[in-house]
């Protein structure tokens, strides 16, 4: 019977994909206990029609010992290829295909970042600089809790120098977005260092094959121009270049960035092999943050304070992977590496710590190796299914980063704060074993990452340097049970530890690197037919030994023990054909034990809506294809220091899009309503008005969101 | 609509924070300066009699820091073994808590002024810093001594650096009170020696002992006592 379900969700995985799909062995045909015939389970992404007649799907599948069904690796269907993907094993891991990442103006990774349910994306210091995250109910600062991949390449950087789990993404082209795998919680073995929130994995690919060139222009002299080419018959296989310009929408907001990116995967015998390749570089300045008293007594919304703020950034980055299918399951091995720079000056705080200005100037290099390798089989045990995953990895960073002090007059040096070298080496294995009784699944697994550290800090004893190493494991365990209630619903609770590796300089030799640790616990449902996904999960987190960094100030606060909590609803549909919705409201809350108090910044409310409607048909001999969609952005009020509250923000992003034959135009306006809205709030002492009396009081700061944009996009098609 | 979409987002963020407040609240609270009460006797026998007592002030801040004190009861061994004071302070300013930055001329024989409402966030206070104007503080008045009467006027006199680690240990919530900023004058004058006063004492001659011991009574930051005082 239930081997029987699978052969089914075969079949109409395989149909479901019609023409433009692709065949990938996984993984991942384990789609739960007593699954319904729907794949790709995310949001908005593949509803099957079932009154559709199946194809031929003796192709594309082989039964597995014991009679469950598995895809062949190489297999095809007249061109058809068909990807399964992980099924889910908790409430909030959800799929955001790229109809949905295309759905709304997309100008870059806030917008991105925007796709995961419940996330709240910052730009506060410019269009180059990594956004700030926040994600059931934690502050992740620049990516210490949100655990960021991109094909596979890891994208938090280890010990950075401006902050923990510092993942910038501006490089990521939106257009090679084909989808956004959300694992929120820790409950997944697979989920590594910084997975404290969650793990949000972008995979790539182009929509449309063959060549595609785009231009855009919009508002504040914003150039994008854009190529891309994508074999008709290797829908994964591409190679896209992005270049952006812009003057932005106020002072010291100018940028340009040119990105990179390629995906090449070649089928060699049953083996696929996959390469990933990128590029990228960014210039950007930076208005700094606007004093809230200061725009009361006349200064500028889109003020900037403090000049020469800014940075450049590079990323050049490769992935190696060669995947084995064999008779019970699959193998795959990879290596990658990535080169990333990072010069950065701030100056949040004016004069307040120096006469001469407290700007500072933090630069980074981190050369990163790392390989791991996955073995994933399938085997019977009681009469029932069991999944077996294995995982090892390892990753080494070498990291140069300092920091110095500049003059706010000129911009010269005249102070050095530090100066390190630092080796990192990390390395884990991890299991999870899944049991399939009937309409129950058991999850367990276990992970475990260890630590070295060695780090020379160069400015010690006048420069003669001293140097000083750490070590430290961190076990985690992962488990789950989910229960299939008819056709529709699935019911799941999910335990899991996550954790987030410290800064290295933070470190004292010999010390045992002390973790920051998270438990975490879901409960969850989901409703999901052909035509709607639903999903609802309530979920706590307690961290025993917290830390917030306070990057305007460069300040660690430790904070002890914190609980988290909150409830997350998802839905995506496709009600009408053409019709994709997409949306998504968490709530959370975020305690320090002891206290009872609030923690500050975490974000309470956050909803997002994605819709998109597109419908073809042909006119003069030509295919037409008008299009529209909508994002709509709405961020609750934020806690912050003293018991204020920040301003709650509601954006509306319109796009419109006709594309006739091989031409496209669209016109793309975000924050339709011109919100004046305050994209990042922070409390904090500055003094920016010298000689008069500083203020040493913490007092609001803001920066600007982005103002009413227009950009029409003229694509061609060849 | 944008009113609306706000006000129900704010709403339902307001339930999911209905669990309580951040740790700690912004806060007001008046500040008064005064003199304590009692006979101005020098650590050299000096009587002072004050005609004139005027405060400069520039500003007033509250930090977390508290200030370093001994409080263990006297022991015979102290007489063995004493305690070593191998340098002043230990004292960190810490986190700033309150400031009042309007300057304030005060007139100390007046009884009480209010000088202003400090700004303020609640916590744990340990100390205050005051920073005198450029006029400082000004004594005038006479000092006795064994038959001898010296007329005295210091001039003001106003430290370099703000007066830092004034003990003010109290936990700040949001109930009503004020802070009274009391000058210890008789701390303020114990290291005046008027039989030194150089080439006169009215004014007095800013190179002479007694006007340095006056400087130093100045920036003797335990001749400022700060109160929390409740409102009845």
């Amino acid at each position: 019977m239930r081997a029987s379900r699978v052969v089914t969700l075969s079949l109409l995985l395989v149909w479901a994909r019609s023409a433009s799909a692709h065949v990938e062995p996984d993984d991942d045909v384990d789609a739960g206990p007593a699954s319904p015939p729907v794949t790709d389970t995310g949001q908005g992404s593949l509803l099957v029609d079932s009154a559709r007649p199946p194809p031929d799907a003796g192709a594309v599948e082989t039964l597995l010992p014991g009679g469950e069904t598995s895809f062949d690796a190489g297999a095809s269907l007249g061109g058809t290829t068909v990807r399964a993907t992980r099924a889910p094993h908790s409430a909030s891991e959800v799929v955001v295909p790229q109809e949905v990442v295309q759905a709304a103006p997309r100008s870059g990774a806030t917008d991105l970042l925007r796709l995961v349910p419940g996330l709240v994306a910052s730009q506060h210091s410019g269009e180059g600089k990594a956004q700030q995250l926040f994600l059931r109910g934690f502050d992740a600062v620049h990516g210490q809790d949100v655990e960021l991949l991109v094909a596979g390449l890891p994208v938090n950087e280890v010990s950075h120098v401006h902050a923990l789990g510092y993942a910038d993404l501006n490089w990521l082209i939106p257009d090679a977005v084909r989808e956004v795998r959300v694992t929120e919680g820790s409950y997944r073995a697979f989920q590594g260092d910084f997975a404290v929130a969650g793990t949000v994995q972008y995979e790539l690919g182009l929509e449309e094959p063959g060549l595609t060139a785009a231009a855009s222009y919009g508002s504040f002299n914003r150039l994008r121009l854009f190529a891309g080419v994508r074999p008709t018959d290797a829908p994964e296989t591409f190679a896209a270049v992005e270049y952006v310009q812009g003057d932005g929408f106020g002072p010291q907001r100018a940028f340009g960035r040119v990105s990179l990116l390629g995906q090449a995967v070649l089928k060699v015998g049953p083996a696929r092999l996959r390469a990933v390749l990128g590029s990228a570089g960014s210039r950007f300045d930076s208005p700094g943050v606007v004093r809230q008293d200061a725009l009361e007594a006349g200064a500028g919304f889109y003020d900037a304070f403090g000049l020469r703020q800014g940075g450049s950034t590079s990323r050049h980055q490769l992935l190696l992977g060669a995947e084995l299918p064999h008779e019970t399951g699959r193998t795959t091995l990879e290596v990658y590496g990535v080169l990333s720079d990072l010069r950065l000056e701030n100056n949040f705080t004016g004069h307040l710590q120096h006469p001469e200005g407290d700007g500072l100037e933090q630069q980074q290099s981190d050369g990163l190796f790392g390989a791991r390798a996955h073995h994933r089989r399938h085997f019977h045990a009681l009469g029932s299914l069991v999944t077996l995953e294995l995982g090892l990895g390892g990753r080494r960073d070498a990291i140069h980063q300092s920091q110095r002090g500049y003059r706010e007059a000129d911009g010269s040096p005249y102070r050095d704060d530090f100066s390190a070298a630092i080796t990192q080496t990390a390395v884990n294995a991890w299991t999870e074993v899944a049991w399939q009784p009937g309409r129950w699944r058991f999850m367990l697994g276990g992970r475990l990452d260890v630590l070295h550290y060695e780090v020379k800090d160069e400015l010690a004893f006048d420069g003669q340097g001293a140097t000083r190493s750490a070590f430290g494991p961190h076990w985690g365990l992962k488990a789950g049970v989910e229960r299939a209630l008819g056709e529709a619903w699935r019911l799941f609770l999910n335990y899991g530890d996550g954790f987030r590796s410290p800064q290295a300089r933070s470190l004292s030799d010999g010390e045992r690197a002390p973790f920051v640790h998270v438990r975490g616990a879901e409960l969850g449902a989901s409703f999901v037919t052909p035509k709607v996904d639903v999903r609802g999960a309530l979920f706590g987190s307690y961290v025993a030994n917290d830390v917030f960094f306070d990057h305007t100030v460069g300040t660690t606060v430790y904070l002890g023990s914190t609980l988290r909590g909150g409830a997350q609803a998802t839905v995506s549909a496709r009600p009408v054909e053409g019709l994709v919705l997409a949306g998504s409201l968490t709530g959370a809350t975020a305690h320090v034990v002891d206290s009872d108090s609030l923690l500050p910044y975490f974000a309470p409310l956050v909803g997002r809506l994605d819709a998109s409607y597109a419908r073809p048909f042909s006119w003069l001999g030509l295919s037409w294809t008008p299009s529209v969609g909508t994002g709509l952005t709405l961020i609750g009020p934020r806690p912050l220091p003293y018991d204020e509250f920040s301003y709650a923000v509601f954006l509306w992003d319109v796009r419109a899009a006709l594309q006739v034959g091989r031409v496209e135009l669209t016109l793309d306006v975000q924050n339709l309503l011109g919100a004046r809205w305050r994209d990042g709030e922070f409390v904090f002492p500055s003094y920016w008005d010298p000689p008069a009396q500083p203020s040493l009081l913490p007092a609001r700061h803001f920066t600007a969101g982005t103002p009413r944009q227009f950009s029409l996009t003229l694509e061609v098609h060849l | 609509m944008k009113t609306h979409t706000r006000v129900a987002a704010s709403l339902l963020a307001l339930l999911c924070l209905s669990c309580g407040g951040t740790e700690r609240t912004r806060s007001t609270f008046p500040l008064v300066v005064s003199k304590e009460s009692g006979a101005l006797v020098t650590d050299s026998g000096w009587t002072v009699t004050l005609t004139s007592a005027t405060a400069s002030l520039t500003s007033a801040r509250f930090f977390s820091g508290e200030v370093p004190a001994i409080s263990r009861r006297w022991s015979p061994l102290d007489l063995l073994i004493s305690t070593a004071w191998a340098h002043p302070g230990h004292y960190v300013p810490g986190e700033a808590l309150g400031e009042l930055l309007t300057p304030v001329e005060v007139d100390l024989l007046a009884g009480d002024t209010p000088w202003g409402t400090v700004s303020a966030v609640t916590g744990r206070y340990g100390s205050m810093q005051l920073t005198l104007g450029s006029a400082g503080l000004r004594l005038a008045g006479m000092a006795t001594k064994d038959m001898q009467t010296v007329a005295f006027d210091t001039q003001g006199f106003a430290p370099a650096a703000p007066i830092e680690a004034i003990a003010f240990a109290h936990d700040m919530d949001a109930s009503a009170g004020q802070v009274r900023l009391a000058f210890d004058l008789k701390a303020t004058v114990s290291r005046m020696d008027f039989a030194q006063v150089g080439t006169g004492a009215n004014p007095l001659d800013p190179a002479s002992p007694c006007f340095n011991g006056f400087g130093r009574g100045v920036q003797d930051s335990s001749a400022y006592h700060a109160t929390w005082e409740v409102e009845q």
